[in-house]
């Protein structure tokens, strides 16, 4: 039985592989740290390993790596979580912090989220279970539109969600509680404020509500191709812009950090290809109607 | 560790974020992601799993951003929130038993894309075998090789990440490395010269291996090489 290689002694055993691992790592019990140390310093086989153990450590942090997300994830992330903003920004209370939001909505989240997105704390009856791969496709599906929808047709994703909730005529403009909003942010303003402007002129909205399997001739979606201006806004907020006896080019209702605003778009005075965007914090309808509301963002931004 | 100066800190981007700004968060993302995925993908071995990992934590960071009470960095937080997602997928697959086929499959596959034509045929065999050996660790000692010895974060962080001891942090590593030796055996037995005895210690089935050599296979051999 014994061999060169034994010649600490015929009776005792190598360690583990995972003792000398372990002592490498310094969590070896004390007794034991010093017996494998003493072993490790005559036996040229343990030692051996100690030293690949080592190589693999290194071998490890040498492996090439992902270098950075790809763009489809990134995308699918950005989707994700647009449609978290969005949401948030339909509560049906806008303005209040967006954290109490997900308790209140949670079909809704759920939906817009592509399903997987829960708690990443694992707790019993998540019940994902098995199968994600299969549920993957609606889920990237739904993270694609969700994708369309923030790109170019946020009024439109909005409205066919409030919808669902409010079965009212949502046409009426006078039910600032109920009516859609969009989130508005210094990112997107730029092109949702274009989106508005040219939902009067062409028919996209309603062919994209086609595609979606939304059709509802009575939708608000198909409003807005009738009537680029708007929902009509009290004289608050278009005393805040300055200019109340202008004929706005479109208005909206949105949230902007938070806030339940009301924009209006009027042309700009010195150049006939842009136009300036006014978010007025539309709280002042119920403050002081008369009065004249709090400018909360400004910009200029082109027709097209 | 962001590497860029950035005018406004994590902390203060996910306050403004609970504040109701919109565009605060995506900003955290476009600074976390990539060091997320690489830790998702590494753990998970399968890029649509990591992509539904990252995703879903992002999602939960998002939304639980008011929770963060600033007791840590937002970093080892989002870190912390990614890899309980991965450990959630991957026990999930565990109790599933997917084969270890399959695994070892698809953690190949991770890595090809990344591996520029000019790296070595041995070299491309060799990272093709640890990663499709770092598959069949079990989760907890996956988790912690991704964090410590392949992303380089310190133990302490590591621990912070996955919540539990320094000291368990460092024996799953010890685990984990113990059980990708004897994979990795034959790679050494035919590319180093010197590798002779660590080889005939750990390679089993050899003609090499001699009664002693038998006598402490290492009992990882069973449960790392040959999953049922």
């Amino acid at each position: 039985m014994n061999s060169e290689q034994n010649f600490v002694g015929t009776d005792e055993q190598h360690p583990e592989v995972e003792e000398i691992s372990a002592l490498t790592e310094g969590v070896l019990p004390q007794d034991r740290t010093d017996e494998v140390r003493a072993h490790l310093f005559g036996c040229e086989l343990c030692a051996d390993v100690r030293d690949s153990l080592e190589e693999i450590r290194g071998l490890l942090g040498r492996l090439p790596g992902p270098p950075q997300m790809p763009a489809d994830v990134a995308g699918r992330i950005d989707a994700a979580l647009a449609a978290e903003t969005l949401l948030a920004a339909t509560s049906p209370t806008p303005g209040e912090p967006v954290e109490r939001r997900p308790a209140s909505t949670p079909q809704r989240r759920a939906h817009a989220a592509g399903g997987p997105a829960r708690s990443a704390r694992s707790g019993p009856g998540r019940g994902q279970g098995g199968g994600s791969r299969r549920r993957r496709s609606p889920a990237v599906l739904l993270a694609l539109t969700c994708a369309l929808v923030v790109l170019g047709f946020s009024a439109f994703f909005i409205s066919a969600l409030t919808s669902g909730d409010s079965g009212s005529d949502m046409g009426a403009k006078a039910d600032r509680a109920t009516a859609p909003v969009h989130g508005y942010t210094d990112a997107n303003l730029e092109p949702t404020v274009r989106k508005l402007l040219t939902s009067g002129q062409d028919d996209s909205s309603a062919k994209y509500h086609r595609e979606n399997g939304e059709t509802s001739e009575r939708s608000p979606l198909v409003r807005p191709s009738k009537n680029p201006v708007g929902p009509s806004l009290p004289g608050c907020v278009l005393k805040a812009t300055g200019r109340p006896s202008e004929q706005p080019l479109a208005t909206d209702q949105g949230v902007y950090r938070g806030k339940q605003v009301d924009v209006v778009v009027l042309p700009d005075r010195s150049d006939s290809r842009r136009v300036n965007v006014f978010l007025v914090d539309s709280s002042c309808a119920n403050a002081s109607p008369s009065g004249t509301g709090t400018v909360l963002l400004q910009r200029t931004v082109p027709r097209s | 560790m962001d590497g860029v100066a950035e005018p406004l800190s994590d902390r203060e981007l996910l306050a403004r974020h609970v504040a109701g700004d919109h565009d605060a968060f995506g900003e955290i993302v476009r600074r976390h992601r990539d060091r997320l995925w690489a830790v998702a993908l590494r753990t998970l071995g399968d890029r649509e799993e990591a992509a539904d990992a990252v995703q879903d934590a992002f999602v939960s960071a998002f939304r639980a951003a008011h929770t963060f009470r600033g007791q840590a960095a937002v970093t080892t937080w989002l870190h912390r929130i990614t890899v309980n997602a991965c450990l959630d997928r991957l026990r999930r697959a565990e109790n599933r038993r997917t084969s270890p086929v399959s695994d070892s499959d698809r953690f190949e596959e991770l890595l090809e894309p990344h591996e520029s034509a000019e790296v070595p045929a041995e070299r491309k065999e060799l990272h093709s075998e640890l990663v499709t050996a770092l598959g069949t660790l079990p989760a907890d000692q996956r988790a912690a090789l991704v964090l410590v010895d392949m992303q380089g974060y310190p133990v302490a962080e590591a621990a912070d990440i996955l919540g539990v001891p320094m000291g368990t942090v460092k024996s799953r590593c010890a685990r984990g490395r113990a059980r990708l030796l004897p994979l990795l055996s034959h790679l050494h037995s035919g590319t180093m010269d010197n590798a002779a005895a660590a080889g005939g210690r750990n390679r089993t089935g050899s003609a090499s291996v001699t009664p002693t050599a038998a006598q402490h296979k290492p009992r990882s051999d069973q449960g790392g090489g040959g999953n049922p």
